[in-house]
């Protein structure tokens, strides 16, 4: 054990390349890329099948595959890393005929991520990703390493990247911490398939029918060339047959898009774990592709829980975690998702990541005015539009039995939107809740806002409606048609909390 | 977490951030606001007449046009005189306001222990009027981050150097509670 810690310690000051099946990993990948930028001339060569010569073909093939094994050779001989503890700096040198050089400061290192790819899965090697806060492309990424090697240069990396206050093992017992813990959360199968049919319907029915659709094209550009045929398809598409199976077919298509949506949980979050390392937390979970992401709770800075009344019956939800990031909206990387836990499972994530069980406070109510103006945007104006386009035109008229559906629907909507719609302060925690189906809730803790935004339009300075924004490092927070002179004194208060706040937002 | 868990302050004994006085931008940015709107004002009219004299059928609108342009224009400058007006900030012991807009009053509040970095701009026409334009970055994003022209050079580098030695005052601080 006292080997693992010496190598943990010196073993990557000297320049070093890959494990040496990181040949492989090369030869996949570039294979994989390149098979990817010529896949027409595939296709050309599968369509044209009894055309082709195999003999060229066959030695065409192994020409590219020989040359792709030389490049995999040289990539791997030129991919080589170091940490230079000197100038605290991580520097990686790559690349065959374009050389990079990549440096990474040490103190700026955000997370170190260990992957295993299917590629990586084949041979047994682990992928390192070396994240900084500036952009958001993984700065520094590592194909090949053994599990061994992968946990070492991880706790080396984040060991003087984190302030040494935070550092909990003292430095005998690094391999404790390699030696990681049992998960202390495990999301079953069951909690997957649960979050998996009650999330993301609309997302899943859209890529379907789009999926659906280009099949139908397809199909029809090959089976229906001639015009006739396709008039006389149209023709039976109004008969009482053609619509009862289209209603079946409609079924099958929401039976697929659950199915869809289950497997879009499942397999990519498959056996998601949450353990205990340190003072942080390491995510791992994937069928095909296994993922491992470290979490610090000082880096965090939005937590968002989202939930539906059906997930609620169901005692699931989800959660985001937003890290400090330059540009929260592009940077996936930054936000990370727990696909599915219950409520107490979510209240001990919680409890790690605050350090406490957060507490709603005071609750803040938008104003009235809110559902006014949506009224105004969903209701008036479209009513108007149809109105003025059926004055002109009386075929829309006979579409007039579709209004009260959508005055239901968009009142249902604008009422849910009101009432799910709050903002909760006390002396730790501001929570924003909002949403029609799905209810969002986000908490911040007030020391880790930014700056502040009040903005309150010259109409509704008479009737003291203005809108708050917080701006964090993981996004903004807006509370919208507050009542103006009762949050103000929470704007003073909270720049009290910040300016006041001796610890560390990030 | 612990010095956080006094009961929440009477906030009416804090500093309210609406009283500060502001303080507005030096006049003579109105200058270089004018200046900068004229050159595009000469630009778009110049591309708008190549085009309608170019193009034979829009000739008979001619007068029409112009007098669009102009009443279009003459709002644009409008806005920009209701927007110089009504752009101010505040220097305050720990932060800085910034207030601007034209339909509705935006205020943004930026304490200094969250500015990341601070620039100082010089304009090649705000240099002559003796102004730069003092730009704050947070963490935050750019929908957080504030640019303030038209400050008196003098003044705008006083402010500079206040936010730099408080950040620096707030790293050493922190590097000491580290060795702790």
């Amino acid at each position: 054990m006292a080997s693992v810690e010496a190598s943990g310690n010196t073993a990557f000051d000297t320049p070093q390349r890959q494990s040496r099946v990181g040949i492989l990993v090369e030869f996949a990948y570039t294979l994989q890329r390149t098979v990817r930028a010529f896949w027409p001339v595939f296709l050309y060569l599968a369509i044209r099948f009894k055309e082709v010569n195999f003999l060229y073909v066959g030695l065409g093939a192994l020409l590219v595959l020989a040359a792709l094994a030389v490049l995999a050779y040289l990539k791997y001989l030129n991919f080589v890393f170091h940490i230079d503890e000197s100038r605290r700096e991580f520097i990686l040198h790559r690349g065959v005929f374009n050389k990079k050089r990549v440096v990474v400061q040490l103190s700026k290192i955000q997370q170190v991520n260990i992957n295993q790819s299917f590629i990586q899965k084949m041979v047994d090697v682990y992928a390192v990703e070396i994240e900084t806060a500036g952009s958001a492309k993984s700065e520094a990424t590592i194909k090949a390493i053994s599990k061994a090697s992968a946990l070492a240069l991880k706790e080396r990396l984040l060991d003087v990247a984190q302030n040494k206050k935070d550092r909990v093992a003292p430095p005998g017992e690094g391999e404790i911490a390699v030696e990681t813990p049992p998960p202390f959360i495990t999301i079953s199968l069951g909690s997957l398939a649960k979050v998996g049919i009650t999330s993301n319907y609309i997302e899943s029915f859209t890529l379907l029918l789009a999926f659906l659709y280009t099949i139908y094209s397809n199909v029809k550009d090959v089976w229906w060339n001639e015009k006739d045929q396709e008039s006389r398809l149209q023709d039976l598409a109004s008969s009482l047959v053609i619509t009862q199976s289209l209603l079946v077919v409609f079924g099958i298509l929401v039976v697929v898009t659950f199915l869809i949506n289950l497997l879009r949980m499942m397999i990519p979050y498959f056996h998601f774990n949450i353990r205990k390392q340190g003072p942080s937390l390491l995510l791992s979970y994937g069928l095909v592709n296994s993922k491992n992401t470290l979490l610090r709770p000082h880096k965090v800075q939005v937590v968002k829980l989202i939930t539906n009344y059906l997930q609620r019956k169901m005692d699931v939800l989800r959660m985001v975690i937003r890290q400090a990031s330059s540009d929260i909206r592009t940077d996936k990387k930054a936000s990370i998702q727990i696909p599915g836990c219950s409520g107490t499972e979510s209240k001990t994530i919680l409890k790690l990541i605050f350090g406490k069980h957060p507490q709603k406070g005071i609750m803040l109510k938008p104003n009235i005015r809110r559902i006014i103006s949506s009224i105004g945007i969903f209701i008036f104006i479209p009513m108007a539009l149809y109105v003025a386009v059926a004055l002109a035109n009386p075929l829309a008229y006979q579409y007039r039995y579709l209004l009260p559906i959508y005055l239901m629907v968009v009142s249902a909507f604008i009422y849910f939107s009101y009432q799910n719609n709050r903002l909760f302060i006390n002396d730790q925690f501001i929570i924003k809740q909002h949403g029609i189906w799905d209810i969002h809730t986000e908490i911040i803790e007030p020391f880790k806002i930014q700056a502040i935004t009040t903005r309150q339009n010259f109409w509704h300075r008479r009737v003291d409606i203005g809108h708050v924004t917080l701006h964090t490092a993981g996004g903004d927070i807006t509370f919208r048609f507050a009542d103006f002179s009762r949050v103000k004194p929470f704007v003073d208060y909270w720049l009290y909390q910040v300016e006041s706040s001796e610890e560390a937002w990030m | 977490m612990d010095h956080f868990t006094n009961d929440m302050l009477d906030a009416s004994s804090l500093p309210k951030h609406e009283e500060v006085q502001i303080t507005p931008i030096h006049p003579s940015y109105w200058n270089v606001i004018v200046f900068n709107f004229g050159i595009i004002f000469l630009l778009f009219g110049t591309a708008l007449a190549t085009i309608v004299f170019s193009a034979s059928n829009l000739r008979p609108y001619a007068w029409y046009l112009l007098v669009a342009y102009i009443l279009w224009m003459g709002s644009v400058f409008v806005v920009q005189r209701i927007a110089f007006r009504k752009r101010g900030y505040a220097l305050r012991q720990r932060d800085l306001i910034y207030r601007r807009g034209v339909l509705a009053t935006i205020t943004t509040i930026i304490p200094f222990n969250r500015i990341q970095h601070v620039a100082l701009n010089e304009g090649f026409l705000s240099r002559y009027y003796g102004l730069a334009q003092l730009q704050l970055f947070t963490a935050g994003g750019a929908s957080s981050d504030i640019r303030i022209s038209g400050l008196v050079k003098d003044e705008a580098e006083r402010m500079r150097e206040l936010i730099m030695r408080q950040i620096a005052d707030e790293e050493t601080e922190q590097s000491g509670n580290g060795i702790q």
